[in-house]
């Protein structure tokens, strides 16, 4: 029979030490990627392609609620 | 001003009526999350869903009488007082409860802990920008929704039934009216606005509508895109040109995307997020109601089916999940067919068909037993046709020619066009798929049924969390790229909230109480003359043929002329001129209201009845029929209309 391990007591952690253990789990595991992939810039010709499709399709738009096209 | 004010009131009441149905329904069914706006936005819905279904079966009994209507509106209203007093009172308990019990060293860490959650981090200054464009939008609905209702749906059914309904007491049948057997759910909670507050009112409870859909959306956005980019969400949605624009309007389009929604984002907390089953309930709820308010809510249960089956297959080595994915459909579908299975069983009951005037072709070959009454897909809807190149055009073309496509005052804008190939770019989110393939089954039938814009309402909140996760992303694109994109994309942004305060600028006046109603409605209303001398003269239980549609300003009952023919057949009945108005007072009519179009080769208005009334005051029985009043009014397309009120004796 395998016995139990008994939960800790939470109880006692102070919310200093909780919050150093969250910053090293941080900085060990997953924040650091996460972080890298929010901040990798989109490749410029992605960038460009997007930044001109909303200028072209603004300015239509307009240009047919005005009656000019 | 006065009036105005009452409105607002009353408006303010039927608000609080439903909050106070609706909270313990929430309470009750377990589906309370932690942040307030969830309980409020769920409370309002179900407790709109539960009045009105409770006043459809008033109207079934007999029952819809309007100091009932108020006395079961004040319970709400003290229940829901009650429940936000109990709110407060118990916080402060639970509080006081928790300090003592659990000590200041507890209390702290259960501190700590609220202090580093996101959730309660403060949204983006970009956010608060897109929440105060909204809000200048909504100000500009609110101005519209304040004048007194000119739209040709609402008067010709939207208010018009209800209106019918409560002079009958009942939920009547109306032979003469092809609407009065259509999925009447909304037009249930406008004939709670109609007995608290009048026209207005009922026309602020769509108004009110419109911010429980922006409000849906920002439920059904925060799992996928976070608590402090969901409101932006909400904003994109109030400023859609469309749901906007409809917002000033007793129609039901705003309604059925609220309740989609709403039933969406509870479909998506039971089977996505697993947080409880009981929010399959609430799905059956808000898609009963979604379906109880238009029949176009079925396209949007096949778009979610579609995602279901999907589901299903994915998890076939997971016999558990895919049994709780069959129960979970089974209890939409059973809470769903409760809520709405009422309308759809009275139609069947009057007409012979569930969806009436729909498929005709199947379920009932029309009054002449040889032609379907309506063909259920006319080409004449299907304006870029039904193949893979008009589908492939269909984004641009909706976006830039909506008139071709049921009316700029119904489109969708150019947000999502622009914004939403940006999901090249932008990194996959949880969630985000699931709404992107609903909206793109359901745009898929929608182009394959019936191309009008505003039936396109219900993907709005779906494409906005995908429109406001590109903004995300567009952090990072290049400095220059992104400087272009977000310059273009706020004057646009700037562009959407300023044009609701501008359309408002011919009903600021009225709004204000500058103007009265009355002077309103004779400058914009054109048949509002005819029911101003029609309302003086009219006895109770008189009613008036008429040829046209915008018939809620009339005090009594007013049926259709086209219909009426259409039914009866009156027009070759009349074999002799003479006795037109003998044949038409034995039917039951006392008057007739004549609109035509000058010059008349325009076909606004079939003009049988004009010609068969002119032909009789040419004869010898002339004095049988009375003109009461006759006048000219100016169209906004400029076409002149010609009035003429008639009495038959």
């Amino acid at each position: 029979m395998i016995a139990p391990i008994n939960p800790s007591d939470t109880a006692e952690v102070s919310p200093e030490v909780r919050r150093a253990r969250r910053h090293i789990a941080g900085a060990i595991l997953a924040e650091e990627s996460e972080s890298a992939a929010e901040k990798r810039p989109v490749p410029a010709w992605k960038a460009w392609l997007f930044a001109v499709w909303t200028v072209v399709v603004v300015a239509v738009y307009f240009a047919c609620m005005a009656g000019l096209i | 001003m006065l009036y105005q004010l009452l409105s607002l009131i009353a408006f303010c009441f039927l608000s609080l009526a439903a909050f106070g149905t609706g909270r313990p329904l929430v309470r009750g069914l377990g589906i309370e999350e932690d942040d307030r706006m969830s309980v409020v936005v769920w409370s309002i819905a179900l407790g709109l869903i539960a009045a009105g279904t409770l006043l459809a079966v008033l109207g079934l009994v007999n029952l819809l009488y309007v100091p009932l209507i108020f006395a079961l509106t004040a319970v709400g209203c003290i229940w829901g007082l009650w429940e936000i007093v109990r709110v407060r009172l118990f916080a402060e308990t639970t509080n006081t409860a928790a300090d003592l019990a659990d000590g200041v060293e507890s209390y702290l860490a259960e501190e700590d802990d609220i202090s580093d959650s996101p959730a309660l981090e403060k949204p983006p200054v970009l956010v608060w920008c897109l929440m105060a464009a909204a809000l200048l939008a909504c100000v500009g609905s609110l101005i519209g929704a304040l004048a007194p209702p000119t739209a040709g749906d609402a008067l010709c059914y939207h208010l018009e039934l209800p209106k019918a309904f409560l002079l009958e007491h009942k939920l009547a049948y109306l032979p003469y009216n092809d609407n009065s057997t259509f999925p009447l759910l909304v037009e249930m909670w406008f004939m709670w606005g109609l007995a608290l507050g009048g026209g207005v009112c009922a026309q602020l409870v769509h108004w009110g509508l419109g911010l429980l859909l922006a409000a849906g959306a920002v439920v059904l956005a925060k799992p996928i895109i976070g608590d402090r980019w969901a409101p932006a969400v909400g904003a994109v949605v109030l400023l859609t040109p469309g749901v906007n624009n409809q917002m000033t309007a007793p129609l039901n389009d705003v309604a059925l995307a609220a309740m989609t929604t709403l039933a969406l984002a509870a479909w998506y907390r039971a089977v996505v997020d697993e947080t409880g089953r009981s929010w399959l309930l609430a799905a059956g709820l808000a898609g009963g109601a979604a379906m109880g308010t238009k029949y176009i809510a079925a396209v949007f249960a096949i778009a979610v089916a579609v995602t279901w089956l999907w589901a299903i297959v994915r998890h076939r080595a997971h016999p558990r999940r895919r049994r709780f994915l069959i129960e979970a459909v089974a209890t939409v579908a059973v809470v769903a067919a409760s809520v709405s299975g009422m309308w759809y069983v009275r139609s069947a009951w009057h007409r012979g068909n569930p969806v009436y005037p729909f498929l005709g072709e199947v379920f009932h070959a029309g009054s002449d037993g040889e032609t379907p009454t309506k063909e259920t897909l006319p080409a004449s809807k299907s304006r870029l046709g039904r193949g893979i190149d008009g589908l492939a055009v269909a984004p641009w073309q909706i976006t830039m020619r909506p008139e071709r496509f049921g009316g700029r005052g119904h489109q969708l804008g150019v947000l999502l066009l622009a914004t939403l190939p940006g999901l090249i770019f932008a990194r996959r989110l949880r969630g985000l798929g699931i709404l992107l393939v609903v909206a793109a089954g359901y745009f898929f039938i929608w182009f394959m049924l019936r191309q009008n814009v505003r039936f396109l309402f219900p993907v709005v909140p779906l494409l906005a969390v995908a429109v406001v996760w590109v903004w995300m992303e567009m952090a990072r694109l290049g400095r220059w790229p992104r400087a272009v994109a977000t310059t273009v994309l706020a004057a646009t942004v700037i562009a959407m909230a300023l044009v609701p305060l501008k359309r408002s600028g011919n009903q600021f006046r009225v709004a204000l109480g500058l103007e009265s109603r009355e002077d309103y409605l004779l400058r914009t209303e054109p048949a509002y003359g005819a029911a101003l001398v029609a309302n003086i003269m009219m006895k109770p239980g008189e009613r008036v043929l008429s040829q046209d549609y915008r018939a809620f300003h009339f005090n009594g009952h007013v049926v259709r002329e086209n219909i009426y023919r259409r039914e009866e057949h009156y027009d070759r009945q009349v074999t002799d001129p003479t006795r037109l108005s003998d044949h038409l007072l034995s039917a039951g009519f006392k008057y007739l209201l004549l609109a035509e179009t000058v010059p008349a080769d325009d076909t606004r208005f079939d003009p049988t009845l004009s010609r068969m009334v002119d032909a009789q005051l040419r004869g010898p029985t002339a004095k049988k029929i009375k003109p009461v009043t006759e006048y000219f009014t100016d169209d906004a397309d400029g076409l002149t209309r010609r009035y003429r009120l008639m009495m038959l004796r």
